[in-house]
């Protein structure tokens, strides 16, 4: 009976060494793709970044050494043409070509609305995480997995700010949880069964290196095992891993430029070795992946046909020559389209944000894309009329120069003396056919740009903060005056819906902006 | 941005805190984070966050 006793107590001694052998797992992340399937330059690169077909071979050539995961944390499917021409289904069908293992949702996988993003998420054939959001429909909270024997569970987080950084109407019915609260209550759970936790973020990198410090910082850290915080969200080129106690912190920067790599060697639930880097993805034409490749090139072929159709057709000539030093009638229909769209009492644009003008006749989405290149987006601020007159005057200061600031405008009737000094220039305002009074309050929409500061306007920031309530959430302004946000939905996705109502445009100059001599 | 505080609305970016703060974007610019760390110019902006613009090397 003893010998019996003996051999079974050797025998749970030798599997107990047998199992702590230590096992090295390879995990492979992105971020933030955005859909930037093709190469695009990085800010002061001489170089363009980023292909996916060579992403796709770095992808296969780094799978075969270890046991490894493949994951996205991230903002993936909205961005870039190729992602918004098909509402994001090319980018979901490039990440099942990947063979991506496990995807955290990003505040712009909303943009599309609900319904797109539940059809998206059916088409994956991988799964999309987030712990901290509440009856959404195929979203999982975790994923456990085992590679060679190592158990890792896989927790989903989304920044808390997703709901203040989307349209209210693709937030419908979402509650977002606060996410250290959600990753403590997910790692207590899960951490009783795993060798590893990875949480997969999209909420920015000093935000991770909070959640790390709460986490595995202090004398009594909540983590127990090894937790890697894969991160997104502020498109963070970090070269190397952040270690704080037991959490590690990786993000690969934007746009498929960079592969992101960590291999974590485990010994029993002790992190034994960490090494990461970062991998520069260089587009080359010969050593791409094939089936990759040719979906690429499909989506580009369907984008480019569908650049050339027909979004509508314009009855008179479009003109954008002149936007810069007076009215035109580009500047008049776009302007139009603004004010409606955001339900505004009148709207500013800048001059500088119409490229090109569009001849008579059939109207393509090229034509469109071309007439308004950037990816603005619409905003509405309620703003006295001392502060709209603010406005106008910046608008008409530098005139002489052809400045880009100048703007077009609806819902307003205004003249201006170029003659007299800049601030004194604006002779008569009126707003919807009343004159401006300056202690009235006007809800004005303009695009983010001109809202952030850009071409020196500041009347919109400035009417924000005025506002009695005021305040910063998660270091983003708020308050009442602020009526319309949609970072989601780009200007001329507007103007080409307009188009596309089958109604032909034919803008005319009313005198809605007068210069006096 | 440089040592000068900016606000912005909610889902704005780094270039949007460029143009608060310089009111244009040059495509060549890069910005750093406050440990030296280099984001994208679509990088959304997170509380308290302090960004530098960083010198070109010439290419």
């Amino acid at each position: 009976m003893r010998q019996l006793l003996f051999c079974l107590i050797l025998a749970l001694v030798l599997s107990a060494d047998c199992s702590a052998a230590p096992i090295t797992i390879r995990i492979l992340h992105l971020n933030d793709f955005h859909g930037f399937a093709n190469p695009s330059k990085a800010p002061g690169g001489a170089l363009a970044l980023g292909d996916a077909a060579r992403l796709a071979a770095e992808i296969h050539q780094q799978r075969t050494p270890y046991p490894s995961l493949l994951l996205v944390a991230g903002d993936a499917i909205h961005g870039d043409t190729w992602a918004r021409l098909s509402q994001g289904k090319s980018v979901i069908e490039l990440l099942n070509l990947l063979g991506v293992d496990a995807m955290s949702l990003g505040n712009h996988e909303f943009d599309y609305g609900q319904a797109v993003l539940k059809q998206r998420i059916s088409e994956a054939r991988f799964p999309v995480l987030a712990a901290n959001l509440s009856d959404f429909p195929g979203i999982l909270p975790r994923m456990d997995v085992t590679r060679n024997g190592l158990r890792i569970s896989i927790i989903g987080l989304v920044t808390e700010e997703t709901p203040y950084s989307s349209h209210p109407r693709n937030m419908a019915g979402l509650r977002f949880r606060p996410v250290i609260e959600t990753a403590r209550l997910q790692l207590g759970q899960a951490q009783q069964n795993a060798d590893l936790i990875v949480l997969l973020t999209h909420q920015g990198y000093e935000h991770d290196r909070a959640l790390a410090q709460n986490l595995c910082g202090g004398p009594v850290a909540t983590a127990t095992i090894p937790v890697l915080i894969v991160g997104g969200h502020t498109h963070t080129r970090l070269e190397q891993p952040t270690r704080i106690g037991n959490c590690i912190v990786v993000q690969a920067w934007e746009h498929g430029k960079t592969l992101g790599l960590v291999d974590l060697t485990i010994d029993n639930g002790r992190l034994l070795k960490l090494e990461g880097r970062l991998i520069e993805i260089t587009p080359a034409i010969d050593n791409g992946d094939p089936a990759v490749a040719a979906l690429v090139h499909s989506y580009n072929q369907e984008a480019a046909e569908l650049l050339d159709r027909k979004a509508g057709t314009a009855e008179v000539d479009l003109i954008q020559q002149g936007s810069r030093l007076h009215e035109t009638n580009l500047g008049n229909l776009v302007a139009d389209i603004v004010r409606q769209a955001t339900g505004a009492e009148a709207a500013i644009i800048n001059g500088g944000s119409l490229r090109f003008g569009i001849p008579k006749g059939s109207v393509t989405v090229r034509q469109i894309q071309q007439a308004l290149p950037f990816n603005n987006y619409l905003v509405a601020v309620r703003m006295s009329g001392s502060q709209l007159l603010s406005a106008l005057e910046h608008g008409v200061s530098g005139v002489e120069h052809e400045e880009g600031r100048f703007p077009q405008v609806s819902g307003i009737n205004f003249s201006f003396n170029p003659a007299r000094p800049v601030g004194q220039r604006v002779v008569s305002a009126a707003i919807g056919g009343k004159p401006l009074r300056v202690d009235q309050e006007y809800t004005v929409a303009t695009l983010d740009f001109i809202a952030a500061g850009g071409d020196g306007y500041t009347s919109f920031g400035e009417a924000i903060r005025s506002s009695g309530d005021f305040s910063e959430v998660s270091g983003a302004m708020q308050s009442s005056r602020l009526v319309y946000n949609d970072p989601g939905r780009f200007l001329r996705d507007m103007v080409l819906e307009t188009l596309e109502t089958g109604q032909s445009v034919s803008p005319v100059l009313e005198g809605r902006i007068r210069e006096l001599r | 941005m440089d040592g000068t505080a900016i606000e912005l609305t909610p889902g704005m970016t780094v270039r949007h805190a460029l143009l608060a703060r310089y009111g244009t974007v040059c495509e060549t610019t890069q910005v750093t984070d406050r440990r030296g760390n280099l984001v994208g110019l679509d990088g959304e902006l997170t509380d308290g966050a302090e960004l530098k613009t960083r010198p070109q090397a010439p290419t």
